[in-house]
């Protein structure tokens, strides 16, 4: 019990100091200049004589970076972490032995000790369902086959300072290897996956704090996953000498840079956001609204959703934008010009036909069973993209909440992590899944794989290989949802059309 | 290790290293690295004078065998150990190496400096190519492009010069404690440079430098040898080091501490001893009254193979190309040598018989 106290108090006096550092931390990454001096608790465990072991390599590698390298073993009480800037746990620890010391700690954690996922919520607790380890006896085709990494994501900050393309990389050097994998929840990020296992097991995954992880706990700091085992760090690809003058090769052997940038990424602030606070999130519309032309595509003179489109339309123009109303059998240059597409869920799908698919301009669908040809998400119709409460397209019930996974985004308009009202009543929720690049907000209930709310970065890689020309994003509508929403629903929407006219980042 | 949580990927590893053929050779060979190399003292000749050995280049049929030191190039008949000839030259050599299918041999001579071309079938000099860019301390042939690599780590410069010409093509200044070559036949040449844990690597068709290669774990780089068809460069350090380097990728591998301290030259050969024994080996030896040797498993697997006692330091080493086995010119311990006079020595070194199968 007065372990407990004491545990929590400590964890108040982080959190207390953590928040009051939030106010001048602006930086998604740190330059690496900035994280010079920076703590590190590295948490170890004993390996065999003889048997591999590169906890050593790590930690010269990490002093290399700037760190002070404090290395503990599994036993270490959770309080050693107060202080630090990063925890970093090797596979060689004892998962059992951790437990879930780490996990409610707000310090940044970057880990490669797979069996230690379920402990810090990252997974479900499954093995081979949920994570698993690769090994050269019992998954020898697999073992080269995890050489092979995939880029799934092009967006994030670690992506993007890495450089990942959609496109195999080298994960180790070319031995058979084991490696650890992991298939997180919709709260986390996936960076890369394994190549030849059905993409859906990832190499590296992150979770942004505050995102949501599979237990249901908001993560308390960053975390990140990554494929190491005990002694492969020293086999992290890299390329030197006059191989490194081949971009391609320099595009390949990523293994190490990957390391490097999701540790920098772990180590660094996350961006605060706004808390929910509608009217400030209205304010903040006004501020960029003005001057900016949307164009609503409807279906004019519709009989269902008629009234929550022109709703919708006042709703913007009331926040300041310049609206301009398309059929939906316009010609797609209606939207020429215009600093945002928004398509009405009172559209015909089969009437749309292929418009606005490469506009220049953000988009939003208010139409989750577009989500195919938008791009969205894969073609496969209640497999990619669905409804639930359609009474004649849908098993489950309707719904009128959402699950929020992704709170740590401006999408989420400040709204805590967990179940919120949407929309007044039980109805139709629409809902797609996303590739890996998008920004996942919400799910729909008991659903983590139908995601509700997200949206695509520029230049995100989405379905079928298309790269976003703009910001794209879903919103779970039906057609006279509008009119019912919450005021969590109300702010929701109005936070994805700020995001979506707001540049270019993610 | 008391839970299958805590280190599942270590377990499998273990069982993967008893599974794996090639790899449990690898662990074998790992486990044999203190121990000593299975070989044996084929032939023993007596080098002729005081002066160091500074090159050993095996003869073509295997019958002779090339010494380079002081002011002279010995011969000496394999079987008998006899000196077979001499061929004097003008200044103390430095290094030698040849062609032994064109019969051309080249010496690197100081003061001044210059390298001596001399044919091997007879032995006498042919001609005489000055050196302008320093005092040379290294050559390397690399008889299918024509060029002889001339390094001298005293003028930090590397030349080209053309062998059917004689002429110098073009030379690089390398700044940093230049020890020895290797080429890998492809337009690359590696130089171990000590003045940084790197290997430099440089365009031989442009001679410039293209960029070094890291090794971590493996500080002051003073051996080298590549294996052109694995595209291997061994590494030998002066803290006992030995990495495996991918030039593919510039990227060492493996790294294999073999506790042996000291600056050494290394070479590497195919079936050094022959058909039926090893697939392939890097052997240095240099400073320490010890052989090393890193084995060839296969192209991903390589192991430190053991040491071999010498009586004293290597002063110099080859491979015979054709897998009769290793040569070296071991010198007395200064002690040694000051009490007794004890020469330096040529020892051929094979594998026991046996011992690969």
């Amino acid at each position: 019990m007065n372990q407990r106290f004491h545990l929590s108090g400590v964890i108040g006096c982080w959190l207390l100091a953590f928040g009051l550092s939030l106010a001048t931390a602006h930086a998604a990454m740190l330059p690496w200049s900035a994280l010079q001096g920076k703590t590190v608790l590295f948490v170890t465990g004993d390996t065999p004589a003889g048997a591999p072991d590169d906890d050593a390599l790590v930690r010269q590698h990490l002093e290399k970076l700037g760190f002070k390298v404090k290395t503990v073993d599994e036993s270490v009480s959770a309080t050693a972490a107060q202080g630090m800037s990063l925890i970093v746990i090797s596979s060689t620890a004892n998962a059992h032995a951790l437990g879930t010391k780490f996990a409610r700690i707000p310090v940044p954690l970057f880990t490669w000790n797979t069996f230690d996922y379920p402990n810090l919520g990252m997974t479900g607790s499954q093995l081979h369902r949920d994570f698993g380890v690769v090994d050269p006896t019992q998954h020898y085709a697999d073992s080269f086959s995890v050489l092979y990494g995939y880029g799934a994501n092009t967006t994030s900050a670690i992506s993007k300072a890495v450089g990942l393309k959609p496109q195999l990389f080298g994960t180790l050097y070319l031995e058979p290897g084991t490696v650890g994998w992991a298939r997180p929840g919709p709260g986390g990020t996936v960076i890369a996956y394994f190549d030849g296992m059905a993409n859906d097991k990832a190499a590296v995954f992150t979770y942004e704090r505050d995102a949501s992880l599979v237990d249901g706990r908001a993560a308390p700091a960053r975390r990140v996953g990554f494929y190491l085992a005990d002694g492969n760090f020293h086999l992290l690809t890299a390329v030197h000498g006059p191989a490194a003058k081949d971009p391609q090769l320099r595009s390949w052997a990523i293994g190490l840079k990957l390391f490097d940038e999701a540790i920098r990424w772990a180590a660094s602030q996350p961006v605060p956001v706004a808390p929910y606070d509608p009217a400030a999130l209205s304010s903040r519309i006004a501020r960029v609204a003005h001057g900016r032309k949307v164009l609503f595509v409807e279906r004019v003179n519709a009989g269902e959703g008629r009234e929550a489109d022109e709703h919708t339309v006042a709703h913007l123009r009331s926040l300041g934008f310049d609206v301009a109303i398309a059929d939906q059998t316009d010609p797609p240059t209606r939207a020429a010009g215009m600093d945002l597409v928004i398509i009405s869920g009172s559209c015909s799908k089969y009437k749309l036909a292929n418009k606005y698919i490469d506009v220049k301009a953000p988009l939003i669908s208010l139409e989750g069973l577009m989500s195919d040809g938008l791009h969205f998400s894969g073609r496969d119709r209640y497999v990619d993209y669905g409804e639930h409460g359609e009474e004649k397209e849908s098993d489950d019930p309707p719904d009128n909440y959402l699950d929020i996974v992704g709170a740590w985004n401006p999408m989420a308009a400040g709204l805590h992590p967990g179940l919120v009202k949407f929309t007044h009543h039980p109805g139709i929720l629409k809902w797609a899944a996303p590739l890996p690049d998008a920004i996942v907000i919400a799910t729909l209930p008991n659903s983590p794989n139908e995601r509700a709310i997200f949206g695509y970065p520029k230049g995100a890689v989405m379905a079928d290989g298309f790269i976003a020309p703009a910001r794209r994003a879903l919103l779970p509508f039906d057609n006279p949802s509008f009119d019912d929403l919450t005021a969590e629903g109300r702010a929701l929407f109005d936070a994805v059309v700020l995001w979506s006219i707001s540049g270019d980042g993610s | 290790m008391s839970t299958f949580a805590r280190n599942a990927a270590s377990y499998s590893m273990r069982r993967f290293r008893r599974c794996m053929p090639w790899l449990a050779a690898c662990l074998f060979c790992g486990m044999a690295s203190a121990a000593t190399l299975p070989l044996q003292m084929v032939h023993r000749i007596v080098v002729q004078g005081t002066a160091p050995v500074r090159a050993i280049v095996p003869g073509p049929d295997g019958t002779q065998v090339y010494v380079a030191s002081g002011r002279e190039i010995q011969v000496y008949d394999v079987a008998t150990g006899g000196l077979a000839g001499t061929l004097p030259l003008p200044a103390p050599v430095l290094d030698m190496t040849a062609d032994g299918r064109a019969g051309i041999g080249y010496a690197a001579l100081a003061a001044p400096a210059r390298v001596v071309v001399f044919g091997l079938h007879p032995l006498r000099i042919t001609s005489t190519v000055r050196l302008t860019d320093g005092a040379p301390s290294a050559l390397l042939l690399d008889a299918a492009a024509h060029a002889l690599y001339v390094e001298s780590a005293a003028g930090a410069s590397l030349a080209k010069f053309d062998t059917a010409t004689g002429k110098r093509v073009a030379a690089l200044r390398l700044e940093g404690a230049l020890r020895q070559m290797a080429t890998d036949g492809r337009g690359t040449l590696y130089v171990a440079n000590m003045s940084h844990a790197a290997i430099d690597a440089v365009d031989t068709a442009r001679m410039t430098r293209t960029g070094a290669i890291p090794l971590d774990g493996c500080t002051d780089p003073t051996g080298l040898a590549m294996d052109q068809v694995g595209r291997r460069l061994f590494v030998a350090c002066r803290d006992g080091g030995r990495a495996v380097v991918d030039t593919d990728m510039g990227f060492a591998f493996q790294q294999l501490p073999v506790q042996v301290h000291g600056a050494v030259r290394t070479v590497f050969g195919f079936h050094p001893f022959g058909a039926s024994g090893w697939k392939g080996g890097a052997f240095s030896a240099g400073d320490a009254p010890q052989l090393t040797a890193v084995r060839m498993n296969a192209f991903i697997s390589y192991s430190a193979a053991g040491t071999y006692p010498l009586d004293g330091s290597c002063e110099s080493l080859a491979l015979d190309t054709a897998g009769r086995g290793l040569w070296l010119a071991v010198a007395p311990t200064s002690a040694a040598r000051s009490q007794t006079g004890a020469p330096v020595e040529l020892w051929l070194l094979s594998e026991t018989a046996g011992a690969s199968k």
